[in-house]
């Protein structure tokens, strides 16, 4: 009996053994495939005080390293624009910059441009004011097709107050005034394309036949695609003061001008107010005052050009977009970039 | 026998396990390390040294830093290339300041970007920039209102009947004249009495499209007194006093005609609702006073509506 018991216990070492030597076979066996890139090796990363770089691994993407360092995919674009790729590969090597080291996009031999296009009534193409259905689609399908990023008027504000980069190709959307063509015509190319867009509204205009009703600002607003914010009261040129009124009025009418549609637009529809689109453009150190002073973070002109990190935020540009223009004058109002030497 | 074959179960497992585990133990560092592309980034980084793109080869040395942090090499690549864009920043920030001072703010612009270009994290240099910037657009808002404000003092007349007249440079002005007159075509008068005020702002000597705003005002006066609204209408009507007499007799008889008319109405609308409501008729008997000055029943009513309701105040104020 017990040399039974003895030859069993013999054979469970003998395969103890043999289990161990399989395992020991893997281990190494697995080794070789990965040495022979025959198996797909994980992905391993460094970080430092500004940096990491991660060998990726089989499972990532742009999106997924965006989302793991940056807290969201939508910023995958800057890992792309560092590295130079449009799209992550096992085993490449991806430098995730944690601070950016370009914030005010100002580079070596050129610095990042902006276009702010400015709408205004769409639908008739025959009027300057008015862009038609066909021409704006055009136009958007352009951007679409060209590589631009539409970004947000917030995403701006970002950038210029705390550096917070965008898309290289970034151009922004305003439409002025609050016609009801831009919720009829515009809102649904928009959504077409999911850019995002500013309406700028003043607000005596509201009620107007052919002005937008506040359950259509409310829908677009809703949507998240289309933002709202103030372009005056009863849009006059609030740059001049009128003849025979005093300092203290044309104050009084300032003020006005500037906190009645912001309230009507928080009240109405809760949009947090940054941006102030001046009526005609035209602006002055009263005005702007009175901006700073409400907390408004920029305010929009029609001097026409493009906007940097480093342009006066209470006086951006904008380019009108016009019924007449052609999709090729369209096309050359869209410079994101500017030589350093060359620049104006 | 189960024994056997339990340890045959057994390896097969322990195969799959030990595929789906790592190589053997290293640090991440040192993995990285074996695994990065060194020579091919110093390369670059070198290169970039040659272009004169210091700021950028410095970026470059920053990651091999990251990726090998025990290099000593990379630690002096790094200083070096910290003190010598530190040194290009500072070198065209002086001629930044030197062109300032010059009056030169194109140059002194473009020479504060060299600089930021070589310390993108400097945020004085960046607010230097910006502030030329903001000289710059200034002053070519200055320059537009100068504009506006010269327009206004001389009367500019204009020549063609349909046409944008030709001293109007800005587009987006003309854009609104040219909406206007586009939306009076089509019986929009309150959407052309809009747009062609947006357009007098900042031409208000215009007598063309002071012209046609005139006509658009009688028109769209006439539509609110065919809609019962008669003190908005009463309203679109005193427009027109701000704008100098129309040149067509027809519009000028149109526009008196309906202020008398209206007058009129709102006057027996003001005596009807006096005993009942004095508020309301003394807004009625203000714009009837208002519309026609020679109104003098309205006058007489108006004065004693005014009159009853400073006696109806000072009782109230009496008794409280």
């Amino acid at each position: 009996m017990n040399i039974a018991r003895r030859k069993t216990a013999t054979l469970h070492s003998f395969f103890h053994l043999i289990a161990i030597g399989f395992f020991v076979l893997a281990v190494q066996g697995c080794t070789v495939l990965k040495a022979l890139h025959l198996l797909p090796e994980e992905r391993v990363s460094v970080k430092g005080k500004d940096y990491v770089v991660v060998i990726a691994g089989w499972q990532d993407s742009l999106e997924s390293l965006a989302e793991e360092y940056y807290g969201q995919e939508s910023d995958a674009w800057r890992i792309a624009e560092f590295n130079n790729i449009s799209e992550v590969h096992h085993n490449d090597e991806i430098v995730i910059p944690l601070v950016d080291p370009y914030p005010s996009a100002i580079y070596s031999d050129s610095y990042q441009t902006v276009p702010i296009l400015c709408y205004h009534r769409f639908g008739k193409g025959h009027i300057k004011l008015s862009v038609s259905e066909k021409n704006f689609q055009e136009q958007m399908k352009y951007l679409y097709d060209n590589g631009y990023e539409v970004i947000s008027l917030k995403q701006f504000v970002d950038f210029i107050e705390k550096g917070k980069r965008v898309p290289q190709k970034s151009v922004v959307i305003t439409i002025d005034d609050g016609y009801r063509s831009t919720y009829t015509v515009a809102y649904p190319i928009l959504k077409k394309y999911n850019f995002p867009a500013t309406v700028f509204l003043y607000t005596d205009f509201m009620g107007a036949r052919d002005a937008l009703k506040w359950d259509q600002i409310k829908s677009m607003y809703n949507s998240g695609l289309i933002d709202m914010q103030p372009h005056s009261k009863s849009h006059p040129n609030m740059a001049i003061q009128k003849t025979n009124e005093s300092s203290t009025d044309y104050k009084v009418r300032v003020r006005e001008e500037v906190s009645v549609p912001g309230g009507h637009i928080t009240q109405k529809i809760k949009a947090p107010l940054h941006t102030f689109a001046y009526p005609y453009g035209d602006t002055n150190e009263e005005v702007i005052g009175e901006l700073k002073a409400k907390k408004y973070s920029l305010g929009v002109t029609v001097i026409p050009g493009v906007n940097s990190s480093f342009s006066y935020p209470y006086m951006l540009k904008r380019t009108m977009i016009f019924g007449d223009h052609t999709l090729k004058q369209f096309a050359q109002e869209l410079t994101t970039s500017r030589d350093i030497a060359s620049s104006e | 026998m189960k024994n056997i074959i339990s340890y045959f179960c057994l390896a097969p497992f322990l195969m799959v396990l030990a595929s789906c585990g790592n190589t053997p133990y290293l640090p991440n560092q040192e993995k990285v390390l074996q695994r990065a592309d060194l020579e091919a980034r110093i390369q670059h980084a070198e290169e970039l040294i040659q272009q004169h793109r210091l700021y950028d080869a410095l970026v470059q040395y920053q990651v091999l830093n990251t990726i090998d942090p025990r290099s000593t090499t990379f630690k002096n690549k790094l200083a070096a290339l910290t003190e010598e864009t530190k040194k290009k920043s500072k070198h065209f920030e002086k001629l930044a300041n030197k062109f300032k001072h010059a009056g030169n703010v194109n140059a002194a612009r473009n020479a504060l970007l060299k600089a930021l270009s070589y310390e993108p994290r400097n945020r004085s240099l960046l607010h230097q920039v910006r502030s030329l910037e903001q000289q710059r657009v200034m002053s070519v808002q200055i320059a537009k209102l100068d504009r506006i404000k010269g327009k206004r003092k001389k009367t500019v007349l204009a020549t063609a009947e349909e046409k944008v007249p030709e001293h109007v440079s800005d587009p987006q002005e003309s854009a609104y004249l040219e909406m206007g007159t586009e939306l009076y075509g089509e019986g929009d008068w309150e959407g052309s009495v809009r747009e062609i005020s947006k357009y007098l702002a900042s031409n208000s000597e215009d007598e063309k499209a002071q012209q046609l705003l005139l006509k658009s005002l009688m028109n769209l006066a006439q539509e609110q007194i065919s809609s019962g609204e008669m003190q908005i209408a009463a309203h679109t009507l005193l427009k027109t006093n701000e704008l100098p007499l129309p040149n067509e007799v027809k519009i000028e008889n149109g526009i008196r005609r309906l202020k008398l008319s209206l007058a009129e109405s709102l006057y027996e609308k003001g005596v009807k609702s006096y005993r009942e409501d004095l508020t309301l008729a003394i807004k009625h008997l203000k714009l009837a006073s208002d519309l026609d000055p020679s109104h003098r029943k309205a006058k007489i009513r108006l004065k004693k509506a005014y009159q009853l309701e400073q006696r109806l105040k000072s009782i109230v104020d009496s008794g409280s």
